[in-house]
Order: structure tokens, then sequence, then C-alpha cells
């Protein structure tokens, strides 16, 4: 029997036959149902007597109930003796992965965690789009259409009060989609209303422009879609004019901003020895505030081996700590004269209300560039928030906008030794305590701290390739060890696998398409003429009518 | 009674002269008239039974008295029977039917009609509008396999052979029939396959 239902997956259906809440439900393919039709990672509804399921296809493999199959297999697969057998003893099996279930008939109840398993015999198949709609939520303010679930045009979408509530992590190896699914999330949040986004943006794609993942060209940053919502900072002025951005703020960093902590991250960015590293604190310890100003005035090796001595530290790191600081004087957004008053610029505008992507321009191509800045406005920023929501607590005024702060290339800063020293394993770890959080963009994940990674609320993983990164990525998760076929069949681009904190089951989606004018409109882009008419309303509202 | 043709009315093969729930052996009218193994025949009146041949035998009416060869100096055997006229009263042909289904009032059941045929009962050939009928389900065949008439797989063979004749799309059916003896002979794939053949060749 092929069953085509409405709005659902291609038709195939099939019966339980076994299984274990431990080890997913073994169901046989119908007879008539191609195997070829089967995906992993299909969303599946069992039709259990008293209860219905849902889960996930996480398996797909050809079955015989006679040794014979194999031994005197047809001549070809059209053959007599191929149609008989094919269904009957040769057969298609699906692992299933049981993962929320609820009562029969009672529809508008929303599905639990499943605690027991659909009866033997039970029917098999695909999810329906109102199944979907059942099981994720119906399109509203808050929660935002995000892709759609694998062979189907019904649209997935995420909650995005949950997904910002805890620190979140896109993944996938180069090319595979993580900045395209990263620019729709952002625009989830700033839509929803929920959070607002604080973008480290190192390659400079999600604030003016970005480039298609499938070489399409260029397609419009967050600034362009939500004009009076987005501020874009820029380290590189220059970089953002070229690309016919006025940036809103150009971030400068002076030498009395960094303390020895920014070096602390700066170790493997700057191949620094510990040694070389834990001198800056003492260095900060003699000179205070100007610390870095005055040692890096310090020349001349009499000189160096007396603030040696006086350190009681090896003249030896210190040597190499000023000479690799001395890169980031080469910084053109570095000012070792003065300091700036940046981080107190981005705050402004977070606390109106207004998305700030910081584009690094030429910057982003260097890491240590990219390392420092991330951490040391993270911090300061993340000092202030925890100061407001201290004060937010002591009845001294409301809480601060809850924050969401991107960062690329987590694994050269979140990596197991200094991910307890940087203030991005602290948000992750301290989470929404002071409601502020992060959304980590990485193709490495294996080498980010674990504890990092455990504290991760929703995971989207695009392709990834590196058994150690699905590894990491699949740890902690119920079932985590079913999901690597799933996992391991996303196609490399636009696919993704979500699960976690924010999704009721794991659900391997299609990204929303971004990139068109009507994926602009969709994303609540106007269009000139409904530029012009809400101008013209908003002159009407303010000035009268004429 | 005859026909104008001088065979026996309504297509009658014989009559039913022995039976039991299983199975029910009919003497032909005619010597060597007999339908072909693998044919579905049906007897009754009231109550329709029907059933496929497995077995058809010509012998000597009276089991005392064998056959002998009478041959010997003539070259063809239409001869020999036409010089031996007592043959078609010494001898009868007798087949075997094993019953595979019943029909009450045109409705049809793939299973043992509750009492056997009776004695003498009129059998006859299906026609190819019966044979479609009662081939739309193939769950009897089992039962087929499981007799002990015949050589079963051969006559289950022939059966789905001479049915499939009878549909518009044969092929479909041997497949339909097929996966029926499939599903039903777990770990036999080899007798499935063997029987597939002889019902294609």
């Amino acid at each position: 029997m092929t069953l085509q239902r409405e709005n659902s997956a291609p038709g195939w259906s099939g019966t339980v036959v076994g299984g274990s809440l431990a080890d997913g439900l073994e169901v046989r393919a119908a007879e008539g149902c191609s195997i070829e039709d089967i995906k992993v990672g299909t969303l599946v509804t069992i039709n259990g007597r008293t209860r219905r399921f849902f889960g996930q296809v996480t398996g797909v493999s050809l079955s015989a109930s006679d040794s014979a199959v194999s031994e005197i297999p047809p001549s070809s697969p059209d053959s007599l003796v191929a149609r008989v057998i094919a269904g009957t003893v040769a057969y298609g099996t699906i692992r299933i992965e049981p993962r929320l279930s609820t009562a029969v008939g009672d529809d508008d109840q929303i599905p639990e965690p499943a605690k027991t398993l659909p009866s033997h015999f039970s029917e098999v198949v695909p999810a329906s789009a109102s199944d979907i709609e059942l099981i994720f939520g119906r399109e509203s303010p808050t929660n935002f259409w995000i892709g759609s679930p694998l062979d189907m045009d019904t649209r997935l979408c995420l909650d995005m009060a949950e997904l910002t509530r805890r620190s979140n992590g896109v993944f996938g190896k180069s090319g595979t989609g993580k900045t395209f699914l990263t620019r729709i999330l952002l625009a989830g949040i700033l839509q929803s209303g929920r959070a607002i986004n604080l973008v480290f943006d190192m390659h400079s794609e999600y604030g003016w422009k970005g480039y298609s993942e499938e070489g399409a060209g260029q397609v419009r940053g967050l600034k362009q879609l939500y004009p009076s919502k987005v501020a874009v900072f820029s380290l590189d002025e220059e970089s953002s004019r070229r690309r016919g951005l006025t940036p809103d703020y150009v971030v400068r960093i002076g030498y009395d901003e960094i303390d020895p902590e920014d070096v602390t991250v700066l170790r493997e960015a700057l191949d620094l020895s510990p040694q070389a590293a834990d001198a800056a604190h003492m260095l900060h310890r003699h000179f205070r505030s100007r610390w870095l100003a005055n040692f890096m005035g310090t020349t001349g090796s009499e000189a160096l081996r007396d603030l040696a001595n006086e350190l009681n530290v090896n003249q030896a790191a210190l040597s190499a700590l000023q000479r690799r600081m001395a890169r980031l004087g080469r910084f053109g957004f570095m000012d070792e004269t003065g300091s700036h008053d940046s981080v107190n610029h981005i705050l402004r505008y977070l606390e109106r209300g207004v998305h700030v992507v910081l584009e690094f321009g030429r910057y982003g191509r260097d890491l240590a560039a990219y390392v420092l800045v991330a951490n040391l406005l993270t911090r300061r920023i993340y000092d202030r928030y925890a100061a407001s929501k201290e004060k937010a607590l002591a009845g001294e005024g409301g809480d601060p906008h809850p924050l969401v702060i991107t960062i690329e290339e987590a694994h050269k800063f979140l990596t197991p030794d200094i991910a307890g020293q940087t203030i991005f394993g602290t948000i992750a770890r301290e989470m929404r305590k002071y409601g502020v959080t992060l959304l980590v963009v990485d193709q490495r994940p294996s080498a980010i701290d674990d504890e990092v990674m455990s504290q991760l609320g929703t995971r989207f993983c695009c392709l990834l390739d590196n058994d150690r990164d699905v590894e990491s990525v699949l740890r902690g998760i119920a079932g985590g060890r079913r999901l690597r076929q799933v996992l391991a069949s996303l196609q490399s681009r636009q696919q993704a696998l979500i699960f976690g904190h924010s999704v009721p089951m794991p659900v391997e989606i299609r990204t929303r398409e971004y990139g068109s004018p009507e994926s602009y409109r969709q994303l609540g882009q106007l269009d000139a003429d409904e530029l012009r008419s809400m101008t013209d309303r908003d002159a009407s509202d303010l000035f009268g009518s004429t | 009674m005859n026909g104008p043709d001088n065979r026996p009315v309504g297509g009658r093969l014989g009559e039913v002269v022995r039976s039991s729930s299983t199975e029910f052996v009919t003497q032909c009218y005619e010597l060597n008239r007999s339908p072909s193994m693998g044919s579905l025949v049906t007897c009754g009146e009231v109550s329709q039974i029907f059933g496929v041949v497995g077995e058809v035998a010509t012998e000597s009416l009276d089991t005392t008295r064998p056959l002998v060869p009478k041959g010997r100096d003539l070259d063809t055997e239409a001869e020999v029977y036409s010089a031996n006229p007592q043959l078609s009263r010494l001898l009868t042909t007798r087949f075997t039917s094993i019953t595979v289904g019943h029909a009450e009032a045109g409705s049809i059941s793939w299973r043992l009609a509750p009492n056997p045929p009776r004695p003498l009962s009129f059998v006859r050939e299906c026609t190819d509008e019966e044979l479609r009928a009662f081939s739309a389900s193939v769950s009897f065949l089992p039962g087929l396999l499981s007799s002990r008439v015949g050589s079963p797989d051969q006559v289950t063979g022939a059966f789905i052979r001479h049915a499939a004749s009878a549909h518009p799309d044969p092929e479909e059916f041997v497949v339909r029939a097929g996966r029926e003896l499939a599903g039903r002979l777990p770990g036999q794939l080899r007798r499935v396959a063997a029987i597939i053949g002889m019902a294609t060749r």
C-alpha cells in the first residue's frame, strides 16, 4: 500500500514490529513502498491505539527473511521473482526514534516527551503539515519560520523566546550554510523582539550585505532589511565605505582598555607562552591602569631587564610579550594615546533596543584582532549588564533587554585551557542569569570546551564530517548516537539538524530562502512604495494632514 | 443427456464419484476428456463447490482386470482405439480436485465448504468469468500447497498459469499470487521461485 497524504512527505508507510525506548523502534516498510522514498531525518507520526507518537527516522536498512535472497538474487530488479519477493521476503526496515506523544483525539494538547512505546503493528506514516504545526507551533510574532522539514513545504517555526533564553550554537564545516542560517536566526531574534543582537561580524556578512552561499551574488544584511532597528559599527571605516556603507559608529580601542585577561585570551592567537601571558598580570599590578602603554614604552634591553627583575618574571617572557603586543599596535583601530567610549556607545544603542553589528573589515582576517575586540567589549558589556541586573533585582530600575552575542570561530577562544578565563566561557556557563547569552558560530566544535558545549541550549548543525566534531556536537543529547546518521546524511548546503532546548524534538530542516525580493518581503522589509507611504503617514501623524 | 454435438450439456465433464471435505473425485463422461491439471472446476447446484484439478488418472473400471498392451502390431495409437472399441467401456478417466472454496447465492468463500459435494454432483470446468471472480483472492493458495493430491507445487504453478490467462494483466496476477505464497512460505524462497517459474513457462 502506498500512501500519499496531503502536505506530507512522499508517501510511504510502515508497521511497528519491535523496538525499545533505549534503542528506538523497528518498523517494517509496507509492501509496495519504495525504500528509496524513506529518508533518514524524516519526521513521522506513529498511530498507536491510545496515543499518537511523533518521531524521526534515524536509520534505513534492507532486510530479508530468507538468506536465499542474497545467495540467489533475482536476475534483475524487474524480474517476476524480484517483484514477488520485494516487500514480502525482501523488505525495508526503518529505525525510528520516538520522541513525543499525545493522546489520540486530543489534537490541542501539546505533545509531551514519549515515556512509552506504540504497541505492536502500529501504523507509521510521514508527519503531516498539521502534525508539524502541532509539534513546533504555528507561525506567530515570536514563533519564527526558520525553514521546512525534509521534503515538505510546511513552515517549521522556532520559539524565539525559548531560543534566546539560553546560549546556542551553529555548527558546520566551511561552506555548509552556517552564515546563511545565522543570518536567518538573527533576523528571527530581531523580529520577535525577544532579545537584542550584538554581532561580532568577523567577515562583515551580517550588517550591510553578505554573499550568498550558492554563489548567487550579494544578499542584504540586517541593516538593509531593518534600517531603523540595526546599527552597524565598524572597526575598519575604509572597508565599510568601500562596500557602500556609512557606519553608525567607528570603534576605536585605547591601550588603557586592554586588561591582562584580554592577553590571556590572546595566548593562542599571539603564540604566547603561559609565562608571558602571566607577566601581563604582573605588569598590570605594577603599572596599574596605563600598564600596556607604560610597558610598551619600556624600550631597550636594560630597561626591560630591570623591569623583569622588579616584577620577578623571566626577562625572555617579558620580551616575548612586548614583541607580540606590538602587533596589536599595528591595528588601525588601536589608539595608544587614550581610551575611547566604544562600549558606552554600543550600550546606548542596545539600551534603545537597536541591534548592533560590529564589522571587522580587514581586521576580520586577523584572529588576534577579532579575539581581542570581541573579548574586550563583551567583558565590559557583560559587567554593565550584570550591574544593571543586580540593580533591577534590588528594585532600582528595570531589567536590561536580554542580549544575544554572536561570535564566530569560537573554537579559537573557547578551548578547554582558556574557556574558564574568558568572558565567553563565563556567559556560556552562567547562561541567562544576567540576561546575556551567546550564539556561537563555529566549524570545529570539538575544539570548544566540553563544559561550554554542554551549556548550549539549542544546536543547529549543518554538515560536519569530522568524527570528533560530530561526537562533540551530539554529546549529551538523548539518542545522540542514532542522530549521527541523520547528521551524516545532511546535504552540504542549506540543510541543518536542530536539536536541544528550543525544539520539542530533533528536526532536520531545509533553511528558508534568503536573498530574493520575496524572501526580503517575507522577512518584513518594506519596498519603496510601502516606505514612502509609511513616511507620509508618519509625517501626517506628526504634522497633521496638509 | 447429450447436446446437439453429442457432448454433455452445460460443459459437464462428469460426476462426483467420491468426495471428502478436502477433495472430490470426478468420473468423466468420456475417456481421456478430463480438464487439465490446475484447472478450476465446480460442482453442486444449490451450494457451489470449487476445486482445482490436482490429479488425473485413466484406468480400468474393473480393478481385477488390469489393462494390457494392445498395439504391438499397429502403427498409431488411434488404430489401437479403433481396433479395440470396447476400451471406452472398460476404461474410465477420473480426476481429483482439491477443494479451494465454495459459493452460496453467488458469494464466494475461499475456504472449505461445510459439507463435501454430494455424490453424482455434476462437475464442470469454470468459465473465464468464474475463474477471474474466484481468483480475485489468492488466499487459498497455501491450501493447495499443503494438499496431498498430486504434486502440490506443480498443481499450484499450473493453477496460477491457468488463472493468469483469465486476467487482463496476467503478469500482475502472477506477481500477486507469488507474493501470497512468499508471505505464507517463510524461508522457502527457492520453492516460491520454482512455482513462479512453473506458472510462467
